[in-house]
């Protein structure tokens, strides 16, 4: 649904969910309103001229740059990056790109003027506010980073598309209709794991979303840490090889496990839950894998202030076929994390529990609710 | 001239006895890891073996909820401040008493709400450390809390927060964290200890062995207290092979109790 009021911006540090109607239907609409305004977005914004990815160094011409070594001699992958570079970059490619990775000069051009209409706090944004259409707020509320040329940031297979089996396509079309205010919220559980402020999930964390799209790495001999400032989730990886945790065990982040392969840090996660099965923030169509998913990551510097990461998502309750995304991040050792303190701002979870439980056909069952 | 001989060889063996556990002040014994730039290693997963999480000052065991029977019972403990007296203001004392009376229902970390420094330390779960040389990453197994400490001095916190804004420097071997911008909506503790937004912590770390450290924290907050006061507690290395902190998030376990009151329909 993309609009509790626990996200908190570098920019704008207020509850914007607080604002909302306890009115259901114009909650929905708002979201609706809301989630349209962040998919036409995707369309037609932003993202960097061209992928880091093919761009090493990038503007330095020639660099004689190396990957730098910690003091023990590992690759040093340490600092503070963002993905904002590729905000409104879809995640799957519209299908009128078809197997084309980058925009024309034209298409590039049309992106661009629209991200910066869209991040000027002007007449529409106002309407929007003025209008019973609180949802997430103006659209210049949103961060982003420069325009990319990309259009995706599914890289494989070859169309951009999220090769979801059946059943977790249609769950992701029934899903779409319940965020359009056709019913089917009755309780907590019917929300995403994003609006719980449980987590942003693995790997949609990485998935530039409007706001707060940082993560700071930090190493120390036989770890890397990363700390997502979404939900304030923290991973750390083992690198000595050791084997995961027991297949019993199931987290929400999985269990992850890391090696070196020359400068790049591969990262194996497995252990994901059932719980996570379809219930995430969505990325495009992706709402997270479940017991059978396993990620693949590949975290590489490739100039002072680029990082490749690219994931490759296995899960064949999920997928007809393994998939991957390519999201460059940007360094930025300017940028300051903020806590996000989600779970304890939770106002819109309560005022859309109660616009929904207000209501005379309400009930308990999940999924059941007639909210029309 | 005996006499003074004696009470030299005397001095010197308190010094051997005291040597593990109170190193001179800022040294750490040369038996403790170090990082390559030379300070004490914290790096590694850690936690407290305490009662303060259920009550800082010294108290006995005590029933709990009667429907949880001895597994919700209180442990008993020493106590942690030094001298077992916070030094509260008099409306203060009253609010901690009433907080006292309403613990099993208003204790922040009941919603699973960020426990707050230095709360974080010692609640009966683990905490890791990601030692560098400009940052420190500590993160908490309890609700996923998280800080960052930065290795330099910083501007005032720009708006308050739960684990506050911390600030590090090394004074010899010991890590000294200056803890602001707390939003003085967490307790210290079950037993309803608090203090006010305008807390500020004074954290000490020191590694006395490879696999402990002593943790000091110095309380101060104008608002509340008539004085600054101090807690001191050692923290234990986890040795368990493969030792990794597991996830404990915490809001999946209150969403029952915070939001099936707003449907006002008793549960099936």
């Amino acid at each position: 649904m993309g609009d509790t009021g626990c996200r908190w911006g570098k920019r704008h540090r207020v509850q914007r969910g607080a604002q909302m109607s306890k009115s259901l239907s114009a909650m929905v609409g708002a979201a609706a309103a809301a989630t349209v305004a962040v998919l036409l977005t995707s369309v037609t914004l932003a993202g960097q001229a061209q992928s880091a990815a093919s761009t090493p160094a990038a503007g330095q011409g020639k660099s004689t740059w190396t990957t730098p070594r910690t003091p023990w001699g590992d690759p040093d992958l340490q600092g503070i990056y963002t993905s904002n570079d590729n905000v409104g970059v879809p995640i799957e490619r519209p299908e009128r790109f078809g197997t084309r990775t980058m925009l024309t000069d034209k298409e590039f051009a049309e992106r661009d003027k629209e991200a910066k209409r869209a991040a000027l706090d002007d007449k529409g944004d106002r309407r929007q506010l003025a209008a019973d259409n609180t949802g997430d707020g103006p659209e210049h509320w949103y961060e982003r980073g420069k325009t990319s040329r990309r259009t995706s940031l599914v890289v494989d297979p070859p169309d951009g598309r999220v090769p979801l089996t059946p059943a977790m396509r249609k769950r992701a079309d029934d899903w779409e209709k319940q965020r359009f205010g056709k019913g089917g919220v009755s309780t907590w559980l019917d929300f995403d794991l994003w609006d719980r402020c449980i987590t942003k999930g693995m790997p949609t964390v990485m998935v530039p979303l409007g706001y707060n799209n940082s993560y700071e790495i930090f190493q120390a001999p036989g770890y890397v840490a990363i700390f997502y400032e979404v939900i304030h989730d923290v991973r750390i990886i083992p690198l000595d090889g050791r084997p995961h945790i027991d297949q019993s065990l199931r987290q929400w982040l999985g269990d992850s496990r890391g090696r070196w392969e020359g400068d790049t840090l591969v990262v194996e996660v497995t252990n994901f839950s059932e719980k996570t099965m379809g219930n995430q923030q969505p990325a495009g169509p992706y709402r997270g894998g479940g017991m059978s998913q396993r990620l693949i990551e590949r975290f590489r510097r490739i100039g002072p202030d680029a990082l490749e990461y690219k994931v490759t998502l296995e899960d064949k309750d999920a997928f007809t076929r393994p998939w991957t995304m390519d999201i460059p991040l940007a360094k930025d050792d300017n940028y300051q994390i903020f806590e996000y303190a989600c779970h304890e701002g939770n106002l819109s979870m309560v005022n859309m529990l109660e616009g929904i439980y207000g209501r005379q056909d309400a009930t308990d069952e999940p999924g059941k609710t007639t909210n029309r | 001239m005996r006499l003074s001989h004696r009470l030299a060889t005397c001095v010197a063996a308190i010094g051997v006895f005291l040597a593990p556990t109170t190193p001179a002040v800022g040294q750490a014994p040369p038996s403790v890891p170090r990082t390559h730039d030379g300070k004490p290693n914290l790096n590694g997963i850690w936690q407290a073996i305490t009662t303060a999480e259920w009550d800082l000052q010294a108290h006995a065991a005590q029933a709990g909820r009667p429907d949880l029977g001895a597994i919700g019972a209180v442990p008993p403990g020493l106590g942690v401040v030094e001298g077992n007296t916070i030094p509260y203001q008099p409306a203060s004392l009253m609010k901690r008493k009433e907080n006292f009376e309403k613990r099993m229902t208003d204790d922040p970390v009941i919603k699973c709400y960020m426990p707050g420094v230095p709360r974080a330390t010692y609640m009966p779960f683990p905490f890791q450390i990601v030692q560098t040389q400009t940052a420190i990453l500590v993160s908490y197994q309890f609700a996923s809390a998280a800080r960052v400490i930065q290795m330099r001095a910083l501007k005032p916190a720009p708006v308050d927060s739960w684990m506050g804004q911390s600030s590090g420097r090394w004074e010899g071997d010991t890590l000294v964290v200056d803890v602001t911008g707390l939003n003085g909506r967490t307790w210290f503790d079950r037993s309803g200890n608090f203090a006010s937004d305008s807390l500020h912590v004074v954290e000490r770390y020191t590694l006395v062995t490879p696999d402990a450290m002593t943790y000091e924290a110095t309380i101060e907050d104008p608002k509340v207290f008539t004085r600054p006061w101090k807690i001191s507690l050692p923290l234990y290395r986890l040795l368990d092979k493969n030792a990794q902190l597991l996830e404990f998030k915490c809001v999946e376990f209150v969403e029952e109790l915070m939001y099936r009151p707003l449907l006002k329909r008793p549960a099936k």
